[in-house]
C-alpha cells in the first residue's frame, strides 16, 4: 500500500455522516412524538391526515379529533423541538469550536439565562410597548428580546475570556456562574415585581415548555433559527481553522474577526430564539455536540449537521418522555433535559481531569 | 521578495523594533537570532502580516502586507508556531488538510496534503489523532501542514515564504534535526525562510545569512562565519564565548568560554 493510499485512508476514517441512521432516528422520534399521548394516533392516520392536508386522496378513515389534535397541538409541538433541539445543539456546536473548548455551551455560559433575562424582562414592563407594535409585529417581541439578551451576554464572555490565545476553562465557567447568577436575581426581581398572570407565564417558561406554542408564535422562531443553522453551517471552515488558534486560522487565510463577530451573532440567534419561546432547555448544546463528535470526528463540515439532526431527535424523545411519565399532566421539558444531561456533565468533567 | 524597509514597532509605548531592514529572496534561509527580548518574534509577526508597523513598510513584492487579502497572503506565506495545542481530535490528516482549505477554496480532496504529508515522511501517522502526537511529531505534522498551505499549483512560480518561529526549542536533538533538515531542503527547492533560533550553532549550520538582534535593533547582518564570532556574540549576549573548528566538518562551534555555567558574569 503506497503512503498515498494510507493518507486517503486517514481522511476516510470518520469522514461520512451516517446520514440514513440519523434521518432514521429522526423519523421514528417524529412518528413517536406525533402518535403518542392521551390521544393515540396510528402511524398510518398520521401519514393519512398529513397527506390530505397536503391534498393527497386519504388513506385511512381517520377520527376528526386525530386531525384537530394532529395539526393544532403536536405537529407545531413537534416543529418546534426539532427547531430548539436542532438550533441549540448547533450552537453549542459552535460555541464550542468558538472558545475551542468542549464545556462550552449557551446555558452553561449563560448565554440563555441572559435571552431569558431579556424576555422576562420584556413580559413584565414592556407589556405596553408590545401593545403599542403593529399585530403581525407582535408575536416577534420576545424572540427579539432573547436574540438580544443572548447576544449581549455572548458578545461579553468573548471580550472578558476568549481573547486570549487559549481560552481559560475555568475563568469560562465561572463567568459563566456570574452571569446566570445576575440573570438569577434579575428574573427573581420581574417575578417579585410581576403579576399573577405574568407569574404563571415567567415560571412555566423557566421551567422550560414545549407545550401551548401555535402555529401563529412559531413563524418568528423557525425563521430565526433556520437563519441561524445555514449561516453556521457556512461558518464550518473557518470554524476549523479556528481549532488549530485563532492567530493560525489568520495566517491559514481566513478573515478571522468578521468570522467571530459572525458566529457571535448567530449562536445568538439560534440560541436566543430556542430560549423565547421554550424557555431554559440546559445541557442540549452541551450534550449533543460531544455526542456528534463522538460519531464524526470535529470537522464542522460534518459536526454541525449531525449536531443538528441528533439535537432535534433527541429533544423530541425528551419531550416525548416528559409528556408521558405523568400523563396526563407532563414534566417540564427544561427538569428532563437537566436530568438527563447534569450527570453526563460530571461525567465529562471527571473525564477531562482523568485526561482521556 | 519579502522586505522590510525602516520598520518601526512599539507595544505599549515599549520600543521593541527600530530602523529595520531587512530582505527575504526565494531560496534564502534567514536565521533571526538575538538575546531574549531582542524582537524576533515580533519581527516575524511582523513579516507574517499579523502585526502591522508603528513606521516603515513591511511588503511582498513591493504590496504591502495590508493590503494583500489573507487568503492571498495565505497562498504566498506560512507560519509555523512555537508551539500548539489542539483542543478536539482530529487527525493528522485532517490538520493539514484545514491549512491548505482557504487557499484551495476546498477542504480535504486537495491531493496536495497527501503528498506533502508522504513527502515529508508522515504517512504513518496520517490516520492518527494529533492529540495523541508527541512534541517533536506534532512539529512535524504543523511542519507539513504550513508547506502544503503555500505548496504551489503547477504553473504558478511565485515565491514563497515560511516564517519559522522558534521550530525546534521544545524538541530532542533527533527530531531538531528532522526539522532544520526540512528547512534548508526547502530553502533549497526555492522557498524563502526566516526562522528565529535560539542555537547559534544551528544557525552557523544552517543559514544562507544571520540576522543578529540587539535590544530591538540590527546588531550585524551577514554569513554565519562573519556574523556569529565569539566577540559579536559576547558583545550582544554578554557572554564570554569561545569558536572553536568542528572536528569533523570545520565549521565554527560556539562554546561557552567558562568552565562551569554557575562562573559565567551574567546572572
Amino acid at each position: 500500500m503506497t503512503a498515498v493510499d494510507l493518507g486517503r485512508i486517514g481522511s476516510m476514517r470518520r469522514n461520512r455522516v451516517p446520514y440514513a441512521a440519523l434521518l432514521s432516528l429522526l423519523g421514528v422520534a417524529i412518528f413517536l412524538s406525533l402518535g403518542l399521548g392521551a390521544v393515540g394516533i396510528a402511524p398510518i392516520d398520521i401519514v393519512s391526515i398529513l397527506g390530505e392536508r397536503l391534498g393527497l386522496p386519504a388513506l385511512t378513515e381517520t377520527d376528526a379529533r386525530d386531525g384537530l389534535v394532529l395539526i393544532g397541538i403536536r405537529l407545531p409541538r413537534v416543529i418546534l423541538a426539532m427547531l430548539v433541539g436542532g438550533g441549540l445543539a448547533m450552537a453549542g456546536a459552535a460555541l464550542q469550536g468558538l472558545f475551542r473548548n468542549p464545556l462550552a455551551d449557551p446555558a452553561l455560559l449563560g448565554v440563555s439565562s441572559g435571552a431569558a433575562l431579556a424576555v422576562a424582562a420584556t413580559i413584565v414592563f414592556g407589556g405596553g410597548l408590545i401593545a403599542m407594535l403593529p399585530v403581525p409585529l407582535r408575536v416577534w417581541a420576545l424572540p427579539a428580546a432573547a436574540f438580544c439578551g443572548a447576544m449581549i451576554v455572548t458578545a461579553l464572555i468573548y471580550g472578558f475570556v476568549a481573547r486570549r490565545p487559549t481560552v481559560d476553562v475555568t475563568i469560562l465557567l465561572l463567568s459563566g456562574i456570574a452571569i446566570n447568577a445576575f440573570a438569577g436575581a434579575g428574573l427573581g426581581l420581574a417575578t417579585f415585581l410581576s403579576e399573577d398572570q405574568q407569574l404563571r407565564d415567567i415560571t412555566f417558561w423557566l421551567l422550560g415548555r414545549l407545550s401551548g406554542v401555535g402555529w401563529a408564535k412559531l413563524l418568528p422562531v423557525a425563521v430565526m433559527i433556520g437563519i441561524g443553522l445555514v449561516w453556521m453551517l457556512r461558518l464550518a471552515r473557518p470554524l476549523n481553522a479556528i481549532l488549530l488558534g485563532e492567530r493560525e486560522a489568520f495566517q491559514i487565510g481566513f478573515a478571522v474577526e468578521p468570522v467571530k463577530r459572525q458566529l457571535i451573532l448567530v449562536t445568538a440567534l439560534a440560541s436566543g430564539a430556542a430560549v423565547a419561546l421554550t424557555g431554559m432547555i440546559g445541557f442540549v448544546g452541551l450534550l449533543v455536540p460531544h455526542l456528534a463528535r463522538m460519531l464524526v470526528g470535529a470537522d464542522h463540515r460534518r459536526l454541525l449537521p449531525t449536531a443538528a439532526i441528533l439535537g432535534a431527535s433527541l429533544l423530541l424523545l425528551a419531550d416525548l418522555l416528559a409528556r408521558l411519565v405523568v400523563l396526563p399532566a407532563e414534566l417540564p421539558i427544561g427538569v428532563v433535559t437537566s436530568f438527563i444531561g447534569a450527570p453526563f456533565f460530571l461525567w465529562l468533567l471527571l473525564r477531562r481531569r482523568a485526561g482521556v | 521578495m519579502l522586505t522590510v524597509e525602516q520598520v518601526r514597532f512599539s507595544r505599549e509605548g515599549r520600543r521593541i523594533l527600530s530602523d529595520i531592514d531587512l530582505t527575504i529572496g526565494a531560496g534564502e534561509l534567514i536565521a533571526l537570532v538575538g538575546p531574549n527580548g531582542a524582537g524576533k518574534t515580533t519581527l516575524l509577526q511582523l513579516l507574517s502580516g499579523e502585526l502591522k508597523p508603528e513606521r516603515g513598510k513591511v511588503a511582498l513584492d513591493g504590496r504591502p502586507l495590508d493590503e494583500i487579502p489573507p487568503v492571498d497572503l495565505a497562498r504566498r506565506r506560512a507560519v509555523l508556531p512555537q508551539s500548539s495545542h489542539v483542543v478536539f481530535g482530529i487527525t493528522v490528516a485532517e490538520l493539514v488538510a484545514i491549512g491548505r482549505s482557504a487557499v484551495s477554496g476546498s477542504q480535504g480532496d486537495d491531493p496536495v496534503c497527501a503528498q506533502v504529508i508522504a513527502m515529508m515522511g508522515l504517512s504513518e501517522f496520517a490516520a492518527r489523532d494529533v492529540r495523541r502526537l508527541s512534541g517533536g511529531e506534532m512539529q512535524r505534522v504543523q511542519f507539513a501542514r504550513v508547506v502544503a498551505q503555500v505548496w504551489a499549483e503547477p504553473g504558478d512560480s511565485a515565491s514563497r515564504f515560511l516564517l519559522l518561529d522558534e521550530p525546534v526549542s521544545n524538541l530532542d536533538p533527533a527530531f531538531q534535526e528532522s526539522v532544520l533538515g526540512w528547512a534548508r531542503r526547502l530553502a533549497d527547492r526555492g522557498f524563502g525562510l526566516a526562522v528565529t533560533l535560539h542555537d547559534l550553532n544551528h544557525a552557523m549550520r544552517l543559514a544562507d545569512r544571520v540576522v543578529l538582534l540587539d535590544q530591538g535593533r540590527i546588531a550585524q547582518s551577514g554569513p554565519p562565519r562573519t556574523v556569529l564570532t565569539a566577540e559579536a556574540i559576547e558583545r550582544v549576549y554578554g557572554l564570554p564565548m569561545v569558536s572553536v573548528p568542528h572536528p569533523q566538518t570545520d565549521i565554527p562551534v560556539l562554546l561557552p568560554a567558562h568552565r562551569d555555567a554557575a562562573d559565567q558574569p551574567r546572572t
